[in-house]
């Protein structure tokens, strides 16, 4: 953005994992927010957890993970012990000169930090502060731990996807990081607000599992009027066709859907008017959803005739919403994407990194992409922080990394748990059919 | 009147004209609107926003608020019916926006343009305003001008290729998913863009298809960090089976995750299940492969269990767990109960109902305890023409009387 960015002047210290508040963080970086992650060297999940280049871990993996680099764009890293008498001392004068606070540790984890809200807005009254957890820090779930996957379960969104006589489906393993990501930036924005015209600061206490039930708002209301939203695929109740058809070739979809009856007129024409698709049954939307299954079915027997694409660009054609179902590599050659920008270059120094592409943000602003830096190396900002921004004379940060309280590496490199950095095996995801291609060309595609 | 009265709302004094014939458009407005924004939903005279239409429309509301996706979305918003295709419409248009800090819109690219509402348009009338765009693909592009309805951004976008049972058909968020996520992206964007010091006009442009690919980066980092294309089995997890999938118990279903620090031996001890080491699921590779046992060993052990039993026990234990409850179990739910997570909508001459809130608690306390219900078409007209932009009563008549402007009798009927 050439214009000068709407929180440029705006400083902001995150104490974050995993990927809720880093994707909510990541959108105040875009919005030019000064973003200081303080992070831990023994807890590393967020830079363990690959994809790797060329799916290897290297000697200094925790400067090269893919999810790191794609969720921690446009911060600084600043690592700090806060189990420490010194890193805490440290902390709170970061505070001091920060306008937001914000971390999602599990519920009590901060305050056996010895750091407390309350204490920190009596000593910084307009500091927005926020924390995020699965069940935020009030009532009778709050100590209980949660991930994305298990809020997806609990807020609904499970209950109401998969197929109508299938189980409950947890459609996808993040969604509810994301929107609780979502909800964060759009608290923190709102509170950023009030204090630029009142000089209040407000205490934030989100939880993920109410994003989640924003989610199902509509049936909610109707469980309220006595309807039970039940699971019906990928039907919808007022529109058909609706749903994923299959295409010529393997594991190939369309997804189409017809919104209205001038709609259907022009998709038969779109398809050349085949007889079956003629018959005045499917001429009116109520006649379309009571012979849904009759329709789909004749629908998917002559889309599967055709490649996924082809099908697709020929129903835009005729104005009708329709779209291959497209993975990793359709979405990273799609003109559309690429031509928006969507898809964002990084050409690291690192030469481990070299060039890559990252899904970037999916709004422009006055017709330009919003740009985000590379995400930080461990430790990349613990002078600027410490000495630039806190003033701390040389011999007393030489000393904090004497004794370890700031670091620029994890204090094991080895072992990490359940996300080790290991190298993927691919044969075993062949074998288990979780990969699609592997394009042996891929870099001279993509950075060529 | 959604604040508590002794603290400022967040978003006192912000105004939005919601222009919106998509739900992704409502939603943005109305999350702004559960922050304290003023939103006034500028919808055409004769049907109103589409939204209104949408089914199931529920029997016992007002003719033209039946829909329960718009008694969702265009919550805590005023109704000014105005027909935008006249140009006596689009005068009045004009003397709102000198009003508005932010227009939030979703027709196809060039629509408002073409109706002498485009960006320029409009700054020239309010040289600081925010205009937020949101369709299928962007406002440019090669695909800009193409139709998508949700499942179909959902496609383009790559999410759904990923979500689905093992071997079967791709299969959708439902309820909107996209539109919905695509509102939030605008919602921020939007809200950002008012926080700058020395206010400019702004057009904010925002992709559906593209906010439902933010969602699930890996599979695009395996590709452009190792060429590898990823169908993760659609939902089932490559590297941590168990993780999220859904159990039999006695009354509906248990998710358990193996991520959030238990280890299995402490799985062992909690389920008496001996198995998890005796036949190797020590190692990840052998719970991928084997998945299917381990559900057999799991589903005996949860046979005579309830939901609610197994969550507090096992919840309480430090285990990273979950249920499966329905949409309407969250109003039960004794935990959103006591954060006051849902928000009572009002509208006379009818019941309350609870919405989702805003998802955090402000200082303790629910930033939107009450919000208006979703307006009829054209509920706030009068108020808005006579009571905010002054209009003589001779003047509201005739642009009643040439069709511009529709006003519902009062009590929203």
């Amino acid at each position: 953005m050439s214009h000068r960015r709407p929180l440029e002047g705006v400083r902001v210290v995150t104490v974050e994992d995993y990927l809720v508040l880093p994707h909510a963080t990541v959108l105040l970086a875009g919005l030019g927010a000064e973003v200081i992650r303080v992070e831990s060297d023994a807890r590393v999940f967020s830079r363990a957890n690959g994809p790797f280049p060329e799916g290897q871990a290297s000697e200094d993996w925790w400067n090269h993970g893919s999810s790191y680099h794609s969720w921690y764009r446009g911060k600084q890293s600043l690592v700090l012990n806060l189990a420490t008498p010194e890193g805490r001392a440290v902390f709170l004068r970061l505070v001091d000169r920060c306008d937001v606070l914000a971390e999602n540790l599990r519920y009590g984890s901060f305050a056996r930090l010895g750091l407390d809200y309350e204490a920190l807005r009596a000593r910084k009254p307009d500091l927005v502060v926020l924390s995020c957890t699965g069940f935020g820090h009030t009532g009778p779930w709050r100590a209980y731990g949660a991930v994305a996957r298990t809020i997806d379960a609990l807020s609904g969104m499970s209950f109401v996807s998969g197929a109508a006589d299938g189980l409950p489906l947890r459609g996808n393993p993040s969604y509810m990081d994301v929107t609780g990501g979502l909800n964060i930036a759009m608290a923190l924005l709102a509170a950023l607000r009030r204090r630029k015209r009142t000089g209040q600061g407000c205490r934030i206490d989100l939880a993920m599992y109410e994003s989640g039930a924003q989610c199902v708002g509509q049936a909610i209301v109707e469980a309220q009027h006595g309807l039970t939203r039940e699971r019906m695929g990928n039907a919808h109740p007022a529109k058909a066709p609706h749903g994923c058809y299959p295409c010529a070739g393997r594991d190939q979809w369309l997804a189409l859907s017809i919104r209205s009856d001038a709609e259907w007129q022009a998709m038969k024409e779109a398809m050349g008017r085949p007889a079956w698709a003629d018959d005045p049954r499917f001429d009116r939307a109520d006649g379309r959803l009571a012979h849904r299954a009759e329709l789909d079915g004749q629908l998917g027997t002559w889309t599967a005739q055709h490649p996924a694409a082809e099908l697709a660009a020929r129903l835009r054609a005729a104005g009708l919403a329709a779209a291959a179902v497209q993975h990793a590599k359709d979405v990273v050659l799609d003109a559309q994407f690429r031509g928006r920008g969507f898809v964002q270059r990084i050409d690291h120094a690192d030469p481990h990194l070299g060039p890559r592409l990252y899904p970037g943000l999916p709004y422009q602003v006055d017709g330009q992409a919003v740009e985000l830096a590379e995400a930080p190396r461990m430790g990349e900002h613990n002078d600027a922080v410490l000495q630039g921004l806190l003033e701390l004379p040389p011999e007393d940060i030489a000393d904090l990394q004497a004794r370890r309280i700031i670091a620029s590496a994890p204090a094991r490199r080895d072992a990490v748990g359940l996300y080790s950095p290991v190298a993927i095996d691919l044969d075993q995801q062949v074998t288990v059919g979780d990969v699609v291609e592997i394009d042996p060309a891929y870099r001279e595609r993509l950075y060529g | 009147m959604s604040q508590r009265d002794d603290v400022a709302a967040l978003l006192d004094g912000l105004r939005v004209l919601d222009l919106s014939t998509r739900s992704g458009g409502a939603f943005c407005a109305k999350l702004l609107a559960d922050l304290g924004a003023d939103v006034v939903k500028v919808e055409g005279p004769a049907r109103g926003d589409p939204v209104r239409d949408e089914p199931p429309l529920l029997p016992g509301l007002p003719p033209t608020a039946q829909s329960s996706l718009h008694q969702f979305v265009n919550a805590n918003k005023r109704s000014l019916a105005l027909d935008l295709t006249r140009a006596a419409g689009r005068e009045v248009f004009r003397d709102l926006l000198k009003t508005a800090d932010l227009v939030v819109e979703t027709h196809r690219p060039g629509v408002l343009a073409a109706h002498g509402l485009g960006f320029d348009d409009l700054r020239a009338v309010r040289p600081d305003v925010v205009l937020v765009s949101i369709t299928p693909y962007g406002q440019r592009g090669p695909r800009a001008a193409d139709e998508g309805d949700d499942i179909v951004c959902q496609a383009a976008s790559g999410l759904l290729y990923l979500s689905g049972e093992l071997g079967g058909v791709p299969t959708h968020l439902p309820l909107y998913q996209a539109e919905l996520t695509a509102g939030r992206y605008a919602a921020v964007a939007a809200l950002g863009l008012t926080l700058e010091d020395e206010r400019t006009a702004h057009h904010v442009d925002v992709s559906i298809a593209e906010s439902m690919a933010t969602v699930p980066p890996w599979h695009i980092l395996y590709y452009t960090y190792l060429g590898v294309v990823i169908g993760w089995t659609r939902t089932r997890s490559y590297k941590a089976p168990m993780d999220g999938d859904f159990l039999r118990c006695q009354d509906g279903h248990v998710c358990l995750t193996t991520i959030g620090g238990k280890s299995l031996e402490e799985w062992v001890i909690a389920f008496d299940l001996p198995e998890l080491l005796t036949e190797g699921f020590d190692v990840p590779r052998s719970r991928v492969e084997h998945w299917e046992r381990l559900q057999e060993l799991f589903e005996a052990r949860l046979g005579d269990v309830t939901r609610t039993e197994f969550f507090a026990q096992m919840a309480q234990e430090g285990f990273v767990v979950g249920i499966v409850q329905s949409p309407g179990d969250l109003l039960a739910c004794p935990h959103l109960g006591a954060r006051q997570a849902f928000s009572t909508a009002v509208a006379e001459g009818q019941p309350l109902l609870r919405l989702p809130g805003p998802g955090f608690l402000l200082d303790g306390a629910s930033p939107a305890p009450t919000v208006r219900a979703a307006p009829t078409l054209g509920q706030h007209s009068q108020e808005i023409l006579a009571g905010e932009l002054g209009y003589a009563p001779g003047t509201i008549a005739r642009l009643r009387d040439e069709g511009v402007v529709a006003a519902a009798a009062a009590g929203g009927r």
